[in-house]
């Protein structure tokens, strides 16, 4: 498989703090890669280089053999028509229903008509059974609901790559398997690149082809989920079993000395 | 005691000085990337109207009650001192001319700018928050087309309006003060009034609430745009908004005032 999504030496200070410290990662056509790290860690930060929200101080970063950090506004705008993103809060913008939600990207950007894009947004309401809501405002449907919309909207245009931010988090472990559900059928039915950022490792189990574990900036290791189920890295054994010592905490107490 | 050190001091201001040509550069861009986008506004009528409502129909009650209470008060403070030398009738020039060239487009802006201005800085700095405009943005569509253009395009269409009827009222609002404290009838000071008013004094007011207009909705929309953090981050996008606004306001005013000095 070629890899689509290539990070080299990827470096990146937010303000006093170097989020990413040399990240290196390859994600494979096809393949759900998920990335797990503790909260805070830079694994949205990692995301949003990919879709050009923000760029590498050094390192490059390469989306289907497009360098991201050096493209331009129409060159980024092919690359993300390719993409869909599922964001965290879900981002579904507040005054539109959920079928407008959905029907917006076809709308704005042109080339359907108004039966197609009505055709194209009820199939895609099914697809993550929503259709009932389809007239319902952000307000007045459910975290989980507005995870599910939003995803609708990722979807619609047919992507090639789905990013994924924490699609489980603040949702009830029901809804959680639910999502965790959808995204990979999603990913069975569509076959696109998928990459997740998320630190719920029941669902990291289930939906990765490979999980990479990020901590102090770096990715330190990439494997199955059966690998990293039985790896002797102390970090990730310490994050997978969700112990409170270990140098994931020595490192958090250590920065609030410092 | 806290000492501060020079050099720091001089980074900070350096660092001040930076922050406000990236703002006013910022602002420019967003502007001249807005009015790019105009060809299209009718694709977004609907968006407009709603916008036109929320800022333009929705304003008007403040609008109103502030210039009836500044045709009063400047009604009141000249006619007060006119009434000593007998030439209180000339309250009616006073308030028209002072209405018209200044107080009505000034008064408007202001309340524009606290209302409108403050209301689109904070809204869009939620939606910034709520990674809403991020989400836009990998949609590939534009926040300047989506966003702005319909909240500028709305704001300078009302603006005139609301000048005009702030205008009438603070006009309206003189007379009554004439008429019951003064001592001056309706039919003088009108008569006074439409002496003293000249079509250029309209047409400075209009061109002024325009420009201000422009002024409100794209550094309201900017400061929304680059909101940072989370609810304090609205905050102060909100409360720069206001500041930004007013100040932008009283200088673009005086050098409108200056150049209409130039027409014959």
């Amino acid at each position: 498989m070629d890899t689509v999504i290539e990070f080299t030496n990827v470096r990146k200070r937010l303000g006093q703090r170097q989020v990413l410290d040399g990240i290196d990662l390859r994600v494979r056509r096809g393949e759900t890669m998920v990335i797990i790290g503790r909260s805070g860690i830079g694994k949205s930060v990692t995301l949003k280089h990919i879709v050009g929200l923000m760029r590498p101080d050094t390192g490059q970063v390469i989306v289907d053999g497009i360098d991201v950090g050096d493209a331009n506004h129409d060159t980024l705008l092919r690359l993300r028509s390719k993409m869909g993103v599922l964001f965290q809060s879900g981002a579904l913008i507040h005054w539109l229903t959920v079928a407008d939600n959905v029907a917006l990207p076809l709308r704005e950007l042109g080339g359907y008509t108004e039966k197609q894009v009505e055709a194209i947004v009820q199939e895609k309401l099914d697809l993550v059974d929503m259709r009932a809501s389809a007239q319902l405002t952000p307000d007045m449907i459910s975290g989980g609901m507005q995870k599910r919309a939003a995803l609708a909207r990722a979807i619609v245009r047919d992507p090639e790559i789905i990013l994924y931010d924490e699609p489980t988090a603040g949702l009830d472990p029901v809804l959680a398997n639910i999502t965790t559900e959808l995204i990979t059928g999603i990913q069975k039915r569509l076959g696109v690149t998928s990459l997740v950022v998320t630190h719920d490792m029941q669902s990291a189990y289930v939906m990765a082809d490979r999980i990479a574990m990020l901590h102090a900036g770096r990715v330190i290791q990439v494997g199955t989920s059966e690998e990293i189920r039985n790896s002797t890295d102390v970090a990730v054994r310490q994050f997978i079993e969700g112990r409170t010592t270990g140098p994931l905490t020595d490192e958090m107490e250590a920065a609030w000395k410092k | 005691m806290i000492i501060i050190r020079p050099e720091e001091q001089v980074g900070t201001i350096g660092r001040r000085i930076l922050s406000l040509i990236h703002g006013a550069g910022y602002n420019m861009l967003l502007l001249f990337r807005t009015l790019s986008y105009v060809g299209g506004i009718f694709l977004r009528s609907r968006e407009v109207l709603r916008q036109m409502y929320v800022t333009g129909v929705l304003s008007l009650p403040l609008t109103m009650l502030v210039a009836l209470f500044t045709g009063m008060v400047l009604a009141l403070q000249t006619g007060m001192e006119l009434l000593r030398w007998g030439i209180q009738a000339e309250i009616g020039t006073i308030v028209t001319a002072s209405m018209s060239r200044e107080m009505g487009p000034i008064w408007t802006g202001i309340v524009l700018a606290a209302r409108v201005g403050s209301g689109m800085a904070a809204e869009l700095g939620t939606m910034k928050v709520s990674e809403e405009i991020d989400a836009l943005e990998v949609m590939s569509i534009d926040p300047a087309r989506y966003l702005v253009l319909p909240r500028l395009v709305a704001l300078v269409l009302v603006a005139p309006i609301l000048t005009i009827y702030s205008d009438l009222i603070g006009i309206v609002g003189g007379a009554i003060v004439g008429q019951c404290q003064i001592g001056v009838s309706y039919d003088q000071y009108f008569q006074k009034g439409m002496d003293a008013l000249r079509v250029l004094d309209i047409y400075s007011g209009l061109v002024k609430s325009i420009v201000f207009a422009t002024t409100i909705a794209i550094v309201g929309c900017s400061q929304g745009l680059r909101t940072t953090g989370g609810a304090e981050g609205v905050g102060n996008a909100t409360r720069n908004t206001v500041v930004i606004s007013l100040i932008l306001i009283i200088v673009f005013n005086y050098f409108i005032t200056s150049l209409t000095r130039w027409i014959p």
